[in-house]
């Protein structure tokens, strides 16, 4: 049984997907640090342990995120962008448009009924709008990211934050923390100016859409997710493994090349 | 951050580097022997000037040049050390820089007797090119253009002819020099010329694959902005014009399998042409660009009621001086006549009547079929360049025309 | 706190919901302008309510995705307001060139905003050569004749004399009002000068009359209380909120004078009502106009140098908007001249969305220090 592999080298983050036939049979997500290859290197082996193959049962890899062009045992790199589309079409087809909110970017991605790029919108020059907001955050309130989404939906009165800057916002929150306002609303507050951000960075794109997929380490985050719904008007579908779509839709695309269908 | 370097593929081009290069020289020397040097914006009828002795520099011509050697950061810095603003214009601020501090790649320019502003591109030349009225302590004349919305009205050509006439009483007091009007016409006439080449160039463009890439045309823009006058300018485009219908005729392009067919909106991102190389790799070619067509430099001029009218209709109506309807319009039109497949939209830090509404036009041109990726950048300050950010972008880019190319 | 004052408060805090009810119940037709260039008299004239189209200090929704983040924020705060709906109570707009953003910002509105009507004003940038006039003119009988199509009714003559007879008697009692702030007696400070002045932009100026006579007789029973603070003069651009003065003032400062679009440039002097009207406009208009965007950067040295003896400040403050071109270019050089006559400058540049605490913190820092070179507590 050959497997094809996609790897997304992420800058926080690093996944590692098997898929055969079309099923995901085995991933693997941890900390990129500082050598990407490497990290990509051993979580490639372990999951071969892991799965009792070897490299001979490996029919291609597929790289994608933003360290790609380091992972050397790579037969072909794909941006992000594509990855996530492929991969989001994959598990829920008939989706029109992606919401990925990474590490350090965040990006919207319009699909066809096919996985293919439409169009597609990024933020990544500004850590407002990226799980990098909410790691400082995190931080300043002394509460687990875990624990954000289900704090952030138990608030009634969220606060507003209003710097577009997330150092300046960081300001406002210990501003509140100083003046004693509860935790569940600072939260609350949080979740919202991220949602917002995102949701104005993708108005134009998203403007239509029905069947919106959430990906990305942030989908987990039950306060963001509901500050998109909200915004949107809509339940967003998020994938079981929000982290992995874009290694998903590099095997995908994996899959296609060896078919000979790209 | 090191950038590749563009790849020059004419033997006219080598012509007109060494035009540069000796112009420059001639500049210094002339001002040394007392010459009257005047400072001009981009898009300025130089016409006029050529008919005297004036030595025309622009200021703008330098910036790209400086950039191109990697000195526009440096250079911005020195004019932000000295109390300027971050977030103006970075021409303005490079310009500053090599005025204070002396550190351009010949120095500064050569100290300008008098300053010569118009107002077709953007208000903030005439913040800049006041700074240094004041700094300088010389006088500035504003040729002032409104707003054209589509044509010129009677009144506005009426302002702008009165304007030119003020133009010349200026120069006959501040410098001694007269504009006579038989050597207008004469020089409106070899300006004429060169619009004429630049309009064949720019049609040949038009083919597939296409000739010329936008490296080799922003690298000639020397001619068409500062020397379109002259008889020296009228040759090498004569020359290129010849070598390019060669390659037309061979059924030669930029890339030997031309994928996409692209449009560059913006000024160049003068510290990194080499990014078009990256793109041909990809068989993607840019094929025409609003800066090297459509900004009034190389424009075909309505010569039937004189040379000053002709100026007028070269240097009102260019695409920095429409409103953005007819800016809209004129890119969905070369949308289809140079056949795009796509459109990179520089976002230009430094240039707000180039970059506000950028994203209506990446909404028009979708309507035509024509699909953008927008980035932002500036275009001499590499200091706001990502380069992994931007190469991403593109990649996405060029992914989803390949994808689409696929699926037809 | 004066009544009229607190009227003005309460009312700008809800300006565009009292504009919807405005428009239910008078049945009267509403143009919004940008910037203090505009010739609101021909508006009048016309029978609608000119009203300036202003920000707001909530974050944006919709806007990012027709401007980038390198636009000033005023800009985008106004798209926002306007995709978002809440000027749906505007039967068009009128925008003229003054700065290159403001000159986008009508394509972007045009293109993206349903409104029955819209006009621009296609000025030109050097006020001081008679040409200029002429064609500015030009545009002014343009707008004229626009207005007639829209509303099937003619201006005349005499529609415009009566609407520049009440602006200026707007203007005559926004002087008299400002002037209280020179003698730094505690009856008006700049953050309520600015409430009121802001108030005029979203009314009847007929209404605002009635409410600045009463506060300037209210002004001239009020007590005088001497202050001993330090004295400045607030330089800068579009403020369409008083959040600013308030930092400024609480920081231990009295503002005495101002040069903002939505202060002293709106309303710095009259028009000649014994000029044919037009001619009247234009003249006011050129006379009062130092906008930077207009350049005549010696102009407008000279002007705040004027201003600053004039009303004893003692030290200045640039405040504006970041990105906005047009002033960022004069800071450098109104700073050198000002510290020739050893007046201390402090540069404050802003989003006007930006939160409470955060930048705040550093400025009330930095005001304070501008207090303590001045030599105040």
């Amino acid at each position: 049984m050959k497997m094809v592999i996609g790897i997304d080298s992420g800058s926080t983050t690093t996944k590692v997907v098997q898929m055969s036939e079309g099923k995901v049979k085995h991933y693997l997500v941890l900390p990129t640090g500082p050598n990407s290859e490497r990290t990509a290197t051993r979580m490639l082996q372990t999951a071969q342990q892991e799965c009792n193959i070897s490299a001979d049962d490996i029919a291609t890899i597929v790289a994608t995120g933003y360290g790609r062009a380091n992972i050397s045992m790579a037969n072909k790199q794909v941006t992000e962008i594509t990855c996530h589309a492929k991969g989001a079409a994959s598990i829920f087809p008939g989706a029109q448009a992606i919401i990925d909110i990474g590490g350090q970017d965040s990006k919207i991605i319009k699909i066809d009924s096919t996985g293919r790029v439409l169009d597609f919108i990024m933020n990544e020059k500004c850590a407002a709008g990226t799980g990098r907001f909410l790691d400082v955050m995190c931080r300043v309130l002394e509460v687990g990211i875990d624990d954000i989404g289900p704090l952030s939906l138990s608030s009634s009165e969220p606060v507003q934050i209003s710097s577009t800057c997330t150092v300046f916002a960081e300001s406002e929150v210990i501003s509140h923390v100083a003046r004693g306002t509860p935790v569940e609303d600072i939260v609350a507050g949080i979740c919202s100016a991220i949602s917002a951000r995102v949701y104005g960075l993708g108005r134009r794109i998203l403007t239509g859409c029905t069947k919106i997929i959430f990906t990305g380490g942030v989908a987990k985050n039950q306060g963001i997710v509901k500050g998109l719904e909200d915004r949107l008007g809509l339940q967003l579908l998020v994938p079981p493994n929000p982290q992995i779509v874009g290694a998903i839709g590099a095997a995908f695309i994996g899959q296609e090349t060896l078919k000979g269908e790209v | 951050m090191a950038f590749a370097k563009a790849e020059k593929t004419f033997q006219a081009s080598v012509e007109t580097s060494k035009f540069v290069r000796e112009d420059y020289k001639y500049m210094y020397a002339a001002k040394k022997e007392g010459k009257k040097i005047a400072w001009m914006t981009g898009i300025t009828p130089v016409e006029m000037f050529e008919t005297t002795e004036i030595v025309s520099v622009f200021p703008e011509n330098y910036n790209a040049f400086s950039s191109a050697k990697q000195m526009g950061a440096d250079l911005c810095q020195e004019a932000e050390m000295r109390g300027f603003s971050q977030d103006i214009c970075s021409y303005g601020r490079l310009c500053l820089g090599y005025c204070l501090s002396g550190k351009g790649p010949y120095g500064s320019l050569p100290d300008p007797d008098i300053l010569i502003c118009t107002r077709n591109a953007c208000a903030t030349h005439v913040k800049w090119w006041e700074a240094m009225s004041h700094i300088f302590k010389k006088p500035l004349f504003v040729l002032d253009i409104p707003e054209i919305h589509g044509v010129p009205t009677k009144a506005q050509t009426k302002y702008f002819m009165t304007q030119l006439e003020k133009l010349k009483e200026f120069i006959k007091e501040t410098t001694g020099q007269t504009v006579k009007d038989d050597r207008l016409e004469e020089k409106v006439a070899l300006s004429q010329r060169t619009s004429e080449l630049w309009s064949e160039l720019t049609e040949m463009r038009k083919k597939s694959p296409c000739p010329i890439s936008s490296t080799d045309v922003f690298n000639q823009m020397f001619l068409t902005v500062t020397k379109p006058a002259t008889k020296r300018a009228n040759d090498i485009l004569t020359q290129l014009v010849a070598e390019v219908k060669a390659y037309v005729d061979q059924g030669k392009g930029v890339v030997e399998h031309e994928r996409f067919r692209l449009m560059w909106d913006n000024i160049a991102i003068w510290y990194n042409l080499g990014l078009m190389n990256y793109l041909q790799k990809a068989g993607a070619v840019s094929v025409i660009e609003t800066y090297s067509s459509h900004c009034g430099w190389g424009k075909l001029m309505d010569m039937s009621q004189g040379p000053a009218h002709a100026l007028a209709s070269k240097y009102m109506p260019g695409y920095l001086n429409l409103d953005l309807n007819s800016k809209v319009k004129l890119m969905q039109s070369l949308a289809k006549d140079f056949r795009l497949d796509g459109a990179l939209l520089f976002s230009n830090r430094s240039c707000k009547p180039y970059s506000v509404g950028q994203y209506d036009i990446k909404i028009a041109l979708e309507k035509v079929g024509v699909k953008s990726v927008m980035f932002e950048a500036d275009m001499v300050d590499q200091r706001a360049y990502a380069e992994e950010t931007i190469n991403n972008r593109l990649e996405a880019f060029l992914e989803m025309l390949e994808n689409d190319k696929s699926a037809k | 706190m004066n009544d009229v004052i607190s009227t003005c408060v309460a009312y700008n805090a809800e300006r565009l919901e009292r504009l919807k009810e405005y428009k239910k119940k008078n049945n009267r037709k509403i143009v919004g302008f940008l910037c203090s260039q505009v010739p609101e008299e021909l508006i009048y004239a016309a029978g609608m309510l000119p009203v300036r189209i202003m920000g707001s200090r909530e974050p944006l929704q919709m806007a990012d995705s027709l401007l980038q983040s390198y636009v000033c924020s005023f800009s985008r705060s106004c798209l926002d307001l306007m995709l978002l709906g809440k000027y749906q109570f505007l039967d068009g707009i009128v925008v003229p060139h003054s700065c290159d953003t403001i000159r986008a910002l009508y394509g972007v509105i045009e293109r993206n905003v349903p409104l029955g009507f819209t006009h621009f004003l296609k000025y030109p940038i050097s006020l001081e050569k008679p040409e200029a006039a002429v064609l500015i003119i030009e545009e002014y009988k343009e707008m004229k004749e626009k207005l007639e199509k829209f509303t099937g009714k003619k201006i005349t003559d005499q529609d415009i004399r009566e609407a520049i007879a009440v602006y200026n008697k707007n203007r005559a009692l926004l002087q008299k009002l400002a002037a209280f702030r020179l003698a730094s007696d505690r009856r008006i400070t700049g953050e309520e000068f600015l409430e009121v002045a802001l108030a005029g932009f979203v009314m009847d100026k007929k209404d605002h009359n009635i409410l600045l006579e009463k506060l300037l007789k209210d002004l001239a029973a009020k007590k005088p209380l001497s202050s001993k603070k330090p004295r400045l003069l607030v330089a800068g651009n579009v403020l369409d909120n008083s959040g600013m003065l308030k930092i400024i003032e609480d920081a231990g400062a009295d503002i005495v004078w101002d040069d903002l679009c939505t202060g002293t440039r709106y309303f710095g002097s009259s028009v000649d009502e014994k000029k044919a009207p037009l001619e009247g406009l234009l003249e006011h208009y050129l006379s009062r106009t130092y906008c930077p965007c207009k350049g005549k950067l010696q102009r407008r040295i000279d002007y705040l140098l004027d201003m600053v003896k004039a009303s004893k400040a003692q030290g200045v403050i640039m405040l504006h908007q970041k990105f906005c071109d047009p002033h960022l270019w004069d800071v450098k050089f109104v700073r050198e001249e000002m510290e020739k006559i050893s007046i201390p400058v402090l540069e404050i540049e802003y989003e006007q969305f930006a939160g409470d605490s955060g930048s705040a913190g550093g400025i009330r820092t930095r005001i304070q220090s501008l207090i303590e070179m001045i030599g105040g507590k």
